[in-house]
């Protein structure tokens, strides 16, 4: 048995907060926001919507397009915001879309690097025999990390949810796995370079009311990416057998398009392979790839048969890298 | 290189070409975030060097920064 990724879906909240709102509130030039980030606009989800609310919305799309709740097997959830420290939102979530009980399902924390890691879990739960069909989830509500005051972040992020249907099918016996290879990547020396410190008992009383925001050192993000990801994905090529030529899309987290063009450049992929969408949603974390890889499709950007490479990269450091064959 | 360092400077200060000499503190150019990452992309796109914001902070003058990025940038192998 080998997994596949058969479908993607994805649901946006409804608020949107655009660059003229933002340029008023800073009074920074419209046009410098966009430059620089490559965002016109962001979806935030309202005060009492949880990002499992956005996954949930995700996965109904999918239940309405030939995918039935009876058939899931496991369900992954990636979310840095979960709607409790405990219990798991994942267990909430498979009661709310009626999937059945003798199902698993877990939550796993990861960000901007979460949907190469739910890929991979879901081929290693399938291929291993564990599951015949995955339901990965991603949801993230990172406005509500948010200072109002720091234009820094909110300029990038944005809320959002997907919803991905990972299958087995038998194995075509072909050289190359549907799903696969997969390299990772994790650096915790960066950890206090993208963090929320309150809401943990780590600094416990210590925090601060300043402390329930995100903090983001870009610069060090920026460095960290810049030697991280070229590498990653030399390893993956180097692991799968390929040049670079031999990968017909490039589907990277949307980070911002100042990032994606250094990175782009930096690694030598050109332009009409490299898919950058996000001006109207921003950075939504773990969502940005199931978005964009989306769209690319509906878009007629990413056929059927082509090869398609995913790179993950933030918040941990963190950070992953898998190719696979779109059908 | 702290000629082409300088110039990438003016450009993100938005200065005019030639304005900077090499011995410019980097504290008085009026750096920020945004300048900073810009600087780190700058960096790595013209020498290949990827800094970070700590190696600049030790840097007090332009021409330290152009230091910093001959020393790191790995040594030219000899063509064949």
């Amino acid at each position: 048995m080998e997994a596949i990724l058969r479908a993607i879906e994805y649901h946006l909240p409804e608020h949107v907060l655009n660059n003229d709102q933002l340029a008023r509130e800073f009074g920074w030039p419209v046009g410098k926001i966009e430059a620089k980030t490559g965002i016109t606009e962001r979806r935030l989800a309202g005060p009492e919507e949880c990002a499992s609310d956005l996954a949930v919305q995700a996965a109904q799309l999918l239940f309405r397009n030939g995918v039935a709740p009876k058939d899931v097997d496991y369900l992954l959830y990636c979310t840095q915001s979960p709607d409790y420290p405990l219990p798991t939102t994942a267990c909430v979530i498979q009661h709310r879309l009626g999937i059945p009980t003798r199902a698993g399902a877990i939550d796993f924390n990861l960000g901007c690097s979460g949907y190469v890691y739910g890929l991979s879990l879901a081929k290693g739960l399938i291929e291993s025999g564990q599951a015949r069909n995955v339901l990965f989830l991603t949801g993230e509500t990172y406005s509500k990390y948010l200072d109002p005051q720091d234009r820094g972040v909110r300029t990038l992020f944005g809320d959002g949810g997907s919803a991905s249907w990972i299958v087995g099918q038998p194995a075509t016996g072909t050289a190359a796995p549907a799903l696969g290879p997969v390299v990772f990547g994790t650096d915790g020396a960066g950890a206090e370079n993208l963090i929320v410190r309150k809401g943990g008992p780590r600094y416990g009383q210590r925090c601060t009311d300043r402390d329930s925001y995100l903090v983001m050192n870009g610069g060090d993000i920026f460095t960290f990416t810049l030697r991280a990801v070229p590498e990653a994905v030399r390893r993956l090529l180097e692991q799968a057998g390929l040049a670079r030529e031999d990968v017909d899309r490039f589907v990277f987290h949307q980070a911002n398009q100042f990032m994606l063009d250094a990175l782009r450049q930096k690694i030598g992929i050109p332009p009409e392979k490299f898919i950058i969408d996000m001006s109207d949603c921003g950075n939504t974390g773990s969502n940005t790839i199931p978005i964009a890889f989306k769209r690319a499709v509906v878009a007629g950007k990413i056929q059927p048969g082509q090869r398609v490479m995913l790179v993950g990269f933030g918040v941990g450091y963190s950070w992953g890298a898998l190719i696979l064959r779109w059908e | 290189m702290e000629k082409r360092v300088a110039s990438i400077i003016e450009k993100i200060r938005e200065l005019q070409p030639n304005t900077l000499h090499g011995n410019e503190l980097l504290s008085a150019l009026n750096l920020d975030s945004l300048d900073i990452v810009t600087l780190i992309v700058e960096v790595d796109a013209a020498f290949g060097v990827t800094i970070s914001p700590e190696q600049i902070a030790t840097c007090a003058r332009i021409d330290d920064l152009a230091v910093l990025i001959r020393n790191e940038k790995p040594p030219r192998t000899a063509a064949a």
